[in-house]
C-alpha cells in the first residue's frame, strides 16, 4: 500500500510519545481524486487533486490532549506537529480542559486491508470515459428538449494507515466513486430539477453493462418525472399515509435514527437521558429493525475507525427495541454502551466524531415484488398496494419518491428530509403527481407507524453525511418501499 | 511565497521546453491556524480539541495548444514531484472548444485584508483564542444558559496569484471565526479577516444569551395557514443566497438550469419588487468575503446585479463571460458578500415587531440544501421560532413553513426591516405554517 513506506514516522512519534509519556494516535492519509463534469453534451471540466497528510492527536497521562496536522509526510513535520500536539494538550489544562482516557483502554490492533479494484481510477483511457460520459448525458437531454442535464463522474482512491502508542498499526482502503445526474425540465417560467445516481467503488459503474443499465434506467426515470413536474400543483399540507422509497427510507434511519444514536452526543441527543444511551426503549414496530454497518464494495464502506478499531455492524434498532448506539471510543463509556469502532474522519485535517455508514432499515415478511426498482411506476405501486391489502381503493396515500437530503436536530428529536416528487395515489390507475415538499418528523415516534415493506432490501442510496463540518460519504436504503400509516407527528409541507 | 516561485519557474521552464504548453496560472494558498472548541460546556475535549493546521492547497489551470486545458488542485508535493505531476496534469488534459486562455487584469483593487494581532494569535498566542473562548463561556453560563458550545478558528494565509503572462499578486489574509450556541437552539457568531472589536464580542455574546433565553419557553401555536414570516437578516440571507443568488450564476443561466434565461438578462426582466436592488462588493476591508481578485484574476469589485428589480447581469467567470459575450464579474464568497436594498423606508427591527399582529420570526430552519433553488419554492421545517402576537413575543413555536420566495420577493406586502449592525436586511413576508 503507498502508506507502507511510513514506517519511519511511526517509529519516530512512538519515541516521542515515550520520552514524553504521551499517548498519541496518527492518521496518514494518501488520496488521489478524478472528477469529470459534462454540461448538456460537452465536458465543462476534468479535474484532478492528490493529497497526503499526517494528524496527530497526543494525550497526556490526565486525558488532555491536543491534535496538529499537516499535509506533508516525513520526518520533520512529524516532530513538528507532535510538538505541537503536545503543547495544545499542555494549554488545555492550562484552561482547565475536559480530560478523556478512554483511548488507554483499547487494545493493540495490527491489520491491513487493501480493497483490490476491478476497475481503478487508471484501467480506462480517459477519453474513452469522458465521451461514455458525453453518451450518457446526451441520452438524457434527447428524451425532450426542454431538458438540460450536468453529469459528474467522481472517483476516489484513497488509502488510510493508523497508529497508536500501543503499538495499533493498522492500514486500509476505502475507493468509492459515483455517477451522478441533475436534469433540469424548464418551460417557461416554471423549473423543476431531479436527480439520478449510481454509487461504487471504482470505475465498474460506467464500465459494467448492467449498472450501466441501471443507470440509464434511473436517469429515464428522473428526466420524465422532471418533466411531468412541470405545471404540477403543490401538495396540500397535511398528515397523511404514505410510501416511501428505499431511498427516502435511508434518509428517515439516517437523519431520524442514526444521528441520534451517536454517542458523542448522546448528552444532548433524545435517544439519551441523564447522558446515558436509552437502550431498551421501544420505537418502532418489533418487525422493523434498523442496521449501520461496513459492506465491502459500497460506497460508504469504511472497515476500520479512525482510531484504529475495527467498525462493528450494529443493530441500533433491534425488532423495535432500541438496541446499540453508534459509539466513539471517547464516548461510549459515558453514554453507558460499548465502542462500536464508529470513528470516522473527512481527512487527515479532521478530528474524529461519531459517524454511520451503511445505515438501512429492515422489515420482516416483506411482500415480494419481482419488478426491479427502477421500473416501478406509480400506478404499479398502487396495484401492489391493493393486492396486499395496504390500501383500499379510493384510499388517500402518497407516494413520496426520490431522496434530495435531510436534516436532523437530535437535541429536540425534530428532522426533516425532502423528496424530488409527491404522488397522491387516491385515484384507481390515476395517480396524481405533486410538487416535492418536506417530510418532517419526530424522531421518538415515527418508526411506530412504518407497518409494512414491498420488495427486497436495496441500500445502495449515496450521500454526503455533513457533521461537525466534516462531510463523509454515506449509504444505505431500505426494502423498495415501505408503507407508513398516517400519523399526527410525521407533516408532509406543501400548501 | 517560496513555494510559489518554485512553482513558476518549473511552470515556465515547461513552457520553454515543450511546445505544447500555451499558458498557466495558479491561486495558491499557504496557511496555518488554530481552531479549539467548547462541546457541551466543557472546552478542548476529544470533539474540540485545541488543533493545530498548515497547509499548502490552491488550484492550477493551464492552456495547452489546440483548444486543451488542464485543472488540477495544487498541494505541498506539487514542486518536489513535478514532473510526476506535469504527466498526470498533461495526460489529464482536456478538450473545450469555450475554454478560456489566461487572463490578466489592467489593474488589481487595494484591499485590506490582513490584521496583524490575528496573525500573533495564530503564530504565538493561542492563549488569546483560548481566553476569548473561555470570557464568552463563562458570561453565557452566568446567564443561566444550561449548554454551551462554541468553537473558535483563526487562520493566516499567504495567497499567490500567478500566471505565465507575468502577472504575479502575492497577499497576506488573516481570518477569525467564532460562534456560541445557547441550548443547542441559537447560536450568533463573527467571521472576518480582523480580530473583533470588545463590543463585537460582547453583541455575539448578547444575542445568543438573549434570543437563547427567548428560545427556552414554548408556547402554543394552534393555527395553522396563511402568516407573517418574519426573517432576521441571517435567514434572509439564506433564502437570498439559495433561491436568488444561486439562480445568477452563469453556467446555470447559459446552461437552461436557473430560473432565469440568458434572455431574462438581455431583455432586463424584472424578477423582484421595481424598489429592490442586488449587488455583490468584494473590497470592504477585512470582511469575511474580500478579496482582491478571483483566481482567475478577476478583479474584485462592487457591481449591482439586479438594479430596481430587473436582472442587469449574471454573476460570470472567465468562461461563461466569453460564452455570453460580457465582461467577467466578481463572484460572491459562500453565502455572504451581497447586499439586498431597498429605496423604500425600512422601519428598525425592534419597531416593526411592536406593530406585528402576528407573525413568527424564523431563526432557524432544517432542510434549507434540499430545496430546488431553480423552482423557488420552499416547504421547511422552521424548528426555533418565536410567536409574535400583538407586537409582544410570546415564546417559542416550531412550524413547517412552505411558500414561494420570488413571489415574496415580488410582492408589495413583503417589508423589508432594518436590523442594526447588519449586511443585509430582515424580511416579511406572508406565507403557510403548518403547526407540528
Amino acid at each position: 500500500m503507498k502508506t507502507d513506506k511510513y514506517d519511519s514516522i511511526i517509529k519516530i512519534l512512538k519515541r516521542l510519545g515515550d520520552a514524553g509519556d504521551l499517548y498519541f494516535i496518527s492518521r496518514i492519509q494518501n488520496r488521489s481524486d478524478l472528477t469529470i463534469h459534462i454540461n448538456n453534451g460537452k465536458t465543462e471540466e476534468i479535474n484532478t487533486a492528490n493529497s497526503e497528510g499526517l494528524g496527530i492527536q497526543v494525550f497526556d497521562a490526565s486525558g488532555y490532549m491536543g491534535f496538529a496536522a499537516a499535509d506533508q509526510v516525513s520526518e520533520a513535520i512529524a516532530q513538528k506537529l507532535f510538538e505541537k500536539a503536545k503543547y495544545l494538550a499542555a494549554q488545555s489544562k492550562v484552561y482547565q480542559g475536559e480530560t478523556n482516557q478512554e483511548i488507554y483502554k483499547l487494545a493493540p490492533l495490527n491489520k491491513k486491508l487493501d480493497f483490490q479494484l476491478e476497475y481503478p481510477i487508471n484501467s480506462v483511457n480517459l477519453t474513452d470515459l469522458e465521451l461514455k460520459l458525453i453518451e450518457l448525458n446526451k441520452e438524457i437531454s434527447a428524451i425532450d428538449n426542454r431538458l438540460s442535464v450536468r453529469t459528474v463522474l467522481k472517483i476516489v482512491e484513497e488509502e488510510w494507515r493508523i497508529c497508536r502508542a500501543d503499538g495499533t498499526d493498522v492500514a486500509f482502503s476505502t475507493p468509492r466513486s459515483f455517477v451522478f445526474h441533475s436534469i433540469t425540465a424548464k418551460q417557461g417560467l416554471d423549473t423543476a430539477t431531479t436527480s439520478a445516481n449510481l454509487p461504487g467503488n471504482d470505475l465498474a459503474i460506467i464500465m459494467e453493462p448492467d449498472k450501466l443499465n441501471k443507470l440509464r434506467a434511473r436517469a429515464k426515470k428522473a428526466a420524465n418525472l422532471a418533466l411531468d413536474l412541470l405545471g404540477a400543483p403543490k401538495c396540500p399540507a397535511g398528515n397523511y399515509k404514505l410510501v416511501i422509497d428505499y431511498a427516502l427510507a435511508k434518509g428517515l434511519a439516517h437523519e431520524a435514527f442514526g444521528h441520534a444514536a451517536e454517542t458523542d452526543a448522546i448528552e444532548s441527543s433524545i435517544l439519551g437521558e441523564n447522558g446515558k444511551f436509552r437502550k431498551g426503549m421501544i420505537v418502532a414496530d418489533r418487525r422493523l429493525s434498523i442496521i449501520d454497518g461496513p459492506i465491502a464494495g459500497d460506497y460508504a464502506y469504511q472497515p476500520i475507525s479512525a482510531v484504529g478499531i475495527e467498525r462493528q455492524t450494529v443493530k441500533i434498532v433491534d425488532h423495535g427495541v432500541l438496541k446499540a448506539g453508534l459509539a466513539d471510543i471517547f464516548s461510549a463509556s459515558r453514554a453507558g454502551v460499548p465502542p462500536t469502532g464508529a470513528e470516522r474522519v473527512e481527512s487527515f485535517f479532521h478530528l474524529p466524531i461519531a459517524r454511520m455508514s451503511n445505515i438501512h432499515i429492515e422489515f420482516e415478511d416483506p411482500i415480494p415484488v419481482a419488478q426491479e426498482f427502477e421500473t416501478v411506476t406509480a400506478t404499479d405501486l398502487q396495484q401492489i398496494l391493493y393486492q396486499h391489502q395496504l390500501a383500499k381503493p379510493g384510499e388517500q396515500v402518497l407516494y413520496l419518491t426520490g431522496f434530495q437530503g435531510g436534516q436532523v436536530n437530535p437535541a429536540f428529536g425534530d428532522f426533516v428530509f425532502n423528496c424530488s416528487a409527491i404522488y397522491d395515489l387516491s385515484n384507481e390507475n390515476d395517480p396524481v403527481l405533486y410538487k416535492p415538499a418536506i417530510f418532517s418528523g419526530q424522531i421518538l415516534s415515527v418508526l411506530n407507524s412504518v407497518s409494512a415493506a414491498i420488495g427486497e432490501l436495496q441500500i445502495d442510496a449515496m450521500g454526503t453525511c455533513g457533521k461537525m463540518g466534516q462531510g463523509v460519504p454515506s449509504c444505505g436504503g431500505s426494502h423498495k418501499f415501505l408503507v407508513i400509516e398516517k400519523n399526527p407527528d410525521i407533516m408532509i409541507g406543501g400548501e | 511565497m517560496e513555494y510559489a516561485r518554485q512553482l513558476a519557474d518549473l511552470l515556465n521552464q515547461q513552457m520553454k521546453a515543450t511546445g505544447n504548453l500555451c499558458g498557466w496560472r495558479f491561486d495558491l494558498h499557504q496557511l496555518q491556524g488554530i481552531d479549539i472548541g467548547i462541546k457541551n460546556n466543557q472546552i478542548g475535549g476529544p470533539y474540540s480539541s485545541p488543533s493545530f493546521k498548515q497547509s499548502i492547497s490552491g488550484e492550477i489551470y493551464l492552456v495547452w495548444k489546440d483548444h486543451k486545458f488542464t485543472a488540477s488542485k495544487l498541494d505541498s508535493q506539487v514542486v518536489a514531484n513535478f514532473t510526476d505531476y506535469f504527466s498526470l496534469w498533461e495526460k489529464t488534459s482536456y478538450v473545450d472548444p469555450e475554454g478560456v486562455g489566461i487572463y490578466t487584469p489592467e489593474t488589481v483593487p487595494q484591499v485590506e485584508l490582513y490584521d496583524p494581532n490575528i496573525a500573533r494569535v495564530v503564530n504565538d498566542n493561542f492563549d488569546r483564542a483560548f481566553e476569548l473562548l473561555s470570557q464568552g463561556y463563562t458570561t453565557i453560563s452566568n446567564a443561566e444558559v444550561r449548554k454551551v458550545d462554541a468553537r473558535v478558528k483563526c487562520y493566516e494565509n499567504y495567497r499567490t496569484i500567478q500566471n505565465s503572462d507575468g502577472f504575479n499578486l502575492a497577499t497576506t489574509q488573516t481570518a477569525v471565526d467564532f460562534y456560541f450556541i445557547a441550548n443547542d437552539c441559537y447560536g450568533e457568531g463573527y467571521g472576518e479577516k480582523k480580530w473583533p472589536e470588545d463590543s463585537e464580542i460582547h453583541q455575539v455574546l448578547d444575542r445568543t444569551i438573549t434570543i437563547g433565553k427567548l428560545l427556552e419557553e414554548e408556547v402554543q401555536f394552534e393555527q395553522s395557514g396563511p402568516i407573517r414570516l418574519i426573517f432576521p437578516s441571517e435567514t434572509f440571507e439564506s433564502f437570498l443566497s439559495h433561491f436568488l443568488v444561486s439562480n445568477l450564476y452563469g453556467s446555470l443561466v447559459v446552461n437552461r438550469q436557473s430560473s432565469f434565461s440568458f434572455e431574462n438578462f438581455n431583455n432586463q426582466a424584472p424578477v423582484i419588487r421595481d424598489d429592490l436592488s442586488l449587488t455583490i462588493n468584494n473590497l470592504l476591508p477585512y470582511r469575511s468575503f474580500s478579496y482582491r481578485c478571483t483566481a482567475e484574476g478577476v478583479p474584485g469589485e462592487v457591481r449591482e446585479f439586479i438594479k430596481e428589480g430587473r436582472l442587469l447581469s449574471p454573476i460570470l467567470n472567465l468562461k461563461y463571460a466569453k460564452k455570453t459575450g460580457l465582461k467577467p464579474t466578481a463572484l460572491t464568497s459562500g453565502s455572504k458578500g451581497f447586499f439586498l436594498t431597498s429605496s423604500r423606508a425600512m422601519p428598525d427591527w425592534d419597531d416593526y415587531l411592536k406593530q406585528v399582529d402576528r407573525g413568527i420570526i424564523v431563526y432557524s430552519v432544517l432542510g434549507m440544501h434540499t430545496q430546488d433553488s431553480s423552482s423557488g419554492h420552499f416547504s421547511l421545517t422552521a424548528d426555533q421560532c418565536l410567536l409574535v402576537e400583538n407586537g409582544v413575543i410570546k415564546g417559542k413555536v416550531k412550524a413547517v413553513i412552505n411558500g414561494d420566495f420570488f413571489q415574496a420577493l415580488q410582492s408589495d406586502e413583503s417589508e423589508l426591516i432594518r436590523v442594526a449592525g447588519d449586511d443585509n436586511p430582515g424580511f416579511a413576508f406572508w406565507a403557510n405554517a403548518i403547526n407540528v
